[in-house]
C-alpha cells in the first residue's frame, strides 16, 4: 500500500507544470529559430527577450518571481512544432518568440491547442492571428499595417519630395515568397492601389536563391520610380548587389518589412545604403519628449545594457525582441490575477497603450475575441527610418516621434555619400 | 537583354560549377556521396572571412593558405570519419557524412554564432561594361576559376603519379592494390584533393557572398543536382551541367517569373535524366 501512495504521488508531482510548485521563478518558453538560415535575427532577437526579462527582474520580476527563459530552437518548421512541444511537456505555457511568420504559424497551433500563451515579438504575417486562436497575441502590429503604412509613406511624403502626385508614380515590388515578404507586398500593392499609383511589376522570388539578376532585370525593364523591396537579410544584399551592376536606381527604394536595417548591409554596400528607406517597429532615433518618462526610461535602459553586453549599438531585432518582450513582462503577465493562462490572456486583452506610453512609437489595442485578427495589435503601425550617413538610425516617419528630416529622391549608386 | 540573360546565366553555371567539383571527384574516386560538402565550403568561407578581417588578406591571395588548410582538413576528416566506414554500406556513408554535416554547422554556430559576416572589397562593385551589357568582376573571376582549376585537375590526373593511381583506384580497386597502390593513403589525399577545391571556391565566394553556419545547405542541393546532371564523377559534366543549370535559371527567371525559374530548372533535370539516365556524360572521366 505505501509503494502505490509513494508511486501516485510521485506522478502527479510529475504531472504538475514546474511553475505551479511554488518555486520562484517564472518559466518562459522563447521559441525562435536559433539556429538555420535565420539563426542571426533568431538570436538578436532573443538578446532583447533576454534584456527584457533582466530588467524585469531587477523591478521585482512577476508576482516576486524571476523570470527564466528557455529557449526552444525553430530552425525549421518542423523543429518549431517539436521544441514548442516539448517546452509544453516540460511544464511551460506562456511563450514569447519567434521571428519568422511561417514558424510562428506552426507553434502557436501547438500552443493554442495546450492553452498557452504565445506572444509573438517579431513575426507579422496577417494569418497568424487570422485563425480565431484565443491565447495568440502580436503586439507589434501586422503585415498589412506594415504594408499599408509604407504605401501611405510613398503617397504622401515620397511622392512630393519627387515633384509627383502619387497617381504618377510608377511603383515596382520585389519581396522574398515566405509568408512574411508576401503578406508585406500584397498589402503595399493594396494600399498602392488606393493611392492610384501605376504598378509596374510585382516579382516574388525564393528565399534561398543564390542569384537574383533575373528578378533585377525585369525590374530594370519595367523603369520604376519607386521599389518597395522586402527580402530578408542575405537575399537583400544580393538583390542589392546585382541591382548595382545593373544599374537598377530607383528614386525611392523602400523596405516594407525590417531586415533592410541590419548593419551588414552597410558593412557590405558602403554609402551606397544611403537614402533607402525601411519601415521597422524600433523605437530609436525618437523625441524623448514624445514618450512617458517611465517609457523613455525602459528604453535608455535597454539601448544601454544591450551595447554594454554586446559593444554595439542594439540592432534593429534585437529592438523588434525587447518591445515586445517587455509589453509582454512588463505589462501584461504583472497585470494578470495570476499566471495562468486564461487569466493572462484576459489581462493582454485589457491592455491599452496609446503612442508613447509604451516603448514604442505606435499604441496597442489587441483585437478582441471574434475578431478578424484576434490578438492583433490594432494600433501596431510601425516607423519609417532612412539610411543616412552610413546608418540606418534615422526616424522620419511619423513626424512627430522624427528627429531627422527625409532626403529624396535617391542618387544614382556610388553618388549616394553623405557628409 | 537577352544577351546580359546569357551572361549572367554563364556566371553562375561558373559558380556552380566550382561548387559541384570537389563534390564529383570524391565520388569519383571512391563512390562516397559527401552530405557534408556544403558545410566544408562554409568552413573555407569562414576561412577566407578570418584572414581578411584579422590579417587584411585579399580574397584572391588567401587561395594560397586556405588551400593548404582545407586539404589538411579534408584529409582528417577522411582519416577520422570515411576511412572507418569505406567499405560499409552507402547507408553508412550517408548517415556518417550527414552526421559530420550537422556538427560542422553546429561547431560554426558555436564559435561564430548566427552572424551574417561579408567583406566588401574594391572590385566588389565593379562590374565592367560592354556597351548595354556588364560582367560583374568577382562572378567572372569565379568562372575563370571553374575553368583552371577542371584544367589543373585534369593535368594532375593525367600526368602525376599520384593522380594515376587515384585514377586505378576509381577504376578498379583490388586491381590498384595489387599493383602496389596505397589505397588508403590515394583515397586520403583523393579527399583532401577535394576539399582543397571546396577552398578555392569559399575563398573565390567571399566577395559576393555572406558567410553564416547554414550557407552551405544553399550550395549542397545545387551542387547535388549539377553533379548528377553532369555525371556522377565526371568533371566536365560538372561543368557543363552548372552552365546548364545557371542558363536555363537566368532564361527563366527573366522569360517566365523569378518565382519559378528553380522549378523549371528542375523539370529540365528531370527530362535530362529521364532520357540519359547517368547524366549527360555518363561515364565518368575520372575513369
Amino acid at each position: 500500500m505505501k509503494r502505490a501512495y509513494f508511486l501516485f504521488f510521485t506522478l502527479v508531482l510529475m504531472l504538475i507544470p514546474n511553475q505551479v510548485m511554488g518555486q520562484d521563478t517564472v518559466k518562459i518558453g522563447c521559441v525562435l529559430p536559433y539556429t538555420g538560415a535565420l539563426a542571426w535575427q533568431g538570436q538578436e532577437t532573443f538578446r532583447g527577450e533576454q534584456i527584457a526579462a533582466e530588467m524585469q527582474n531587477k523591478r521585482g520580476g512577476v508576482f516576486g518571481k524571476k523570470i527564466v527563459l528557455v529557449k526552444g530552437d525553430s530552425e525549421t518548421l518542423k523543429s518549431a512544432v517539436t521544441e514548442t512541444e516539448r517546452l509544453i511537456n516540460e511544464g511551460i505555457r506562456l511563450f514569447c518568440g519567434e521571428y519568422s511568420s511561417s514558424r510562428a504559424k506552426v507553434a502557436t497551433t501547438v500552443t493554442e491547442k495546450y492553452g498557452a500563451i504565445f506572444c509573438v515579438v517579431i513575426a507579422v504575417a496577417d494569418d497568424i492571428t487570422e485563425r480565431g486562436y484565443k491565447y495568440v497575441f502580436q503586439p507589434q502590429g501586422r503585415a498589412t499595417l506594415w504594408g499599408e503604412l509604407s504605401a501611405e509613406f510613398v503617397g504622401k511624403e515620397a511622392a512630393p519630395k519627387l515633384g509627383k502626385k502619387p497617381n504618377e508614380l510608377r511603383v515596382a515590388i520585389a519581396h522574398e515568397d515566405s509568408d512574411f515578404g508576401t503578406s508585406v507586398s500584397v498589402a503595399f500593392a493594396r494600399k498602392a492601389k488606393e493611392y492610384q499609383m501605376n504598378i509596374v511589376s510585382q516579382e516574388p522570388y525564393s528565399l534561398s536563391a543564390l542569384d537574383l539578376s533575373s528578378v533585377v532585370l525585369r525590374i530594370k525593364q519595367a523603369n520604376p520610380d519607386v521599389l518597395a523591396l522586402t527580402p530578408y537579410v542575405r537575399d537583400g544584399i544580393l538583390f542589392l548587389q546585382q541591382a548595382r551592376d545593373a544599374g537598377l536606381s530607383p528614386k525611392v527604394l523602400i523596405c516594407p518589412g525590417g531586415p533592410l536595417a541590419n548593419d551588414v548591409f552597410a558593412e557590405k554596400l558602403g554609402d551606397d545604403m544611403n537614402y533607402m528607406l525601411v519601415t521597422t517597429c524600433a523605437s530609436h532615433d525618437v523625441r524623448k519628449e514624445a514618450f512617458k518618462p517611465d517609457a523613455w526610461e525602459a528604453l535608455q535602459e535597454f539601448a544601454d545594457r544591450y551595447a554594454k553586453e554586446f559593444k554595439k549599438p542594439p540592432t534593429n531585432d534585437a529592438y523588434h525582441g525587447f518591445q515586445g518582450a517587455w509589453t509582454f513582462f512588463h505589462f501584461g503577465l504583472p497585470q494578470a490575477k495570476s499566471l495562468n493562462p486564461e487569466d493572462v490572456e484576459k489581462s493582454m486583452r485589457a491592455l491599452v497603450f496609446k503612442p508613447g506610453e509604451n516603448v514604442t512609437t505606435f499604441g496597442y489595442q489587441a483585437a478582441p475575441q471574434g475578431h478578424r485578427n484576434a490578438g492583433a495589435n490594432l494600433i501596431g503601425y510601425p516607423n519609417v527610418f532612412q539610411w543616412q550617413k552610413g546608418s540606418v538610425g534615422h526616424l522620419v516617419y511619423p513626424k512627430e516621434f522624427a528627429k531627422s528630416q527625409l532626403m529624396l529622391p535617391m542618387p544614382a549608386w556610388g553618388q549616394r555619400a553623405m557628409k | 537583354m537577352i544577351g546580359q540573360v546569357i551572361i549572367n546565366g554563364i556566371l553562375l553555371g561558373g559558380i556552380y560549377a566550382l561548387v559541384s567539383l570537389g563534390l564529383t571527384l570524391i565520388f569519383g574516386v571512391m563512390r562516397i556521396i559527401n552530405f557534408a560538402h556544403g558545410q566544408f565550403l562554409m568552413l573555407a568561407m569562414y576561412a577566407t572571412y578570418w584572414l581578411f578581417q584579422l590579417y587584411g588578406v585579399d580574397p584572391y591571395i588567401s587561395i594560397l593558405i586556405v588551400v593548404p588548410l582545407m586539404f589538411v582538413i579534408g584529409m582528417v576528416a577522411y582519416r577520422m570519419i570515411i576511412q572507418p566506414i569505406i567499405d560499409a554500406s552507402e547507408m553508412t556513408h550517408v548517415f556518417a557524412t550527414l552526421g559530420l554535416n550537422l556538427s560542422l554547422q553546429g561547431i560554426a554556430l558555436f564559435l561564430w554564432q548566427g552572424d551574417f559576416r561579408g567583406i566588401r572589397t574594391s572590385y566588389s562593385s565593379m562590374p565592367i561594361h560592354f556597351g548595354a551589357l556588364y560582367i560583374n568582376v568577382p562572378r567572372f573571376i569565379i568562372f575563370l576559376c571553374a575553368i583552371a582549376t577542371i584544367l589543373a585537375l585534369f593535368l594532375f590526373l593525367k600526368k602525376t603519379y599520384t593522380g594515376k593511381a587515384i585514377r586505378a583506384s576509381a577504376q578498379k580497386r583490388v586491381a590498384a592494390q595489387l599493383m602496389g597502390v596505397n589505397l588508403s593513403k590515394i583515397y586520403m589525399i583523393a579527399f583532401g584533393i577535394g576539399i582543397a577545391i571546396v577552398g578555392v571556391t569559399g575563398a573565390v565566394l567571399m566577395p559576393i557572398y555572406e558567410v553564416f553556419p547554414s550557407v552551405g545547405s544553399l550550395f549542397a542541393l545545387v551542387a547535388f543536382v549539377v553533379v548528377v546532371l553532369g555525371g556522377l564523377g565526371n568533371l566536365g559534366g560538372a561543368l557543363v551541367g552548372g552552365i546548364i543549370i545557371g542558363v536555363v535559371e537566368s532564361v527563366s527567371g527573366v522569360f517566365i517569373a523569378p518565382a519559378l525559374k528553380e522549378g523549371v530548372y528542375f523539370i529540365i533535370f528531370v527530362i535530362i535524366l529521364l532520357l540519359r539516365p547517368t547524366g549527360i556524360f555518363g561515364k565518368a572521366v575520372i575513369h
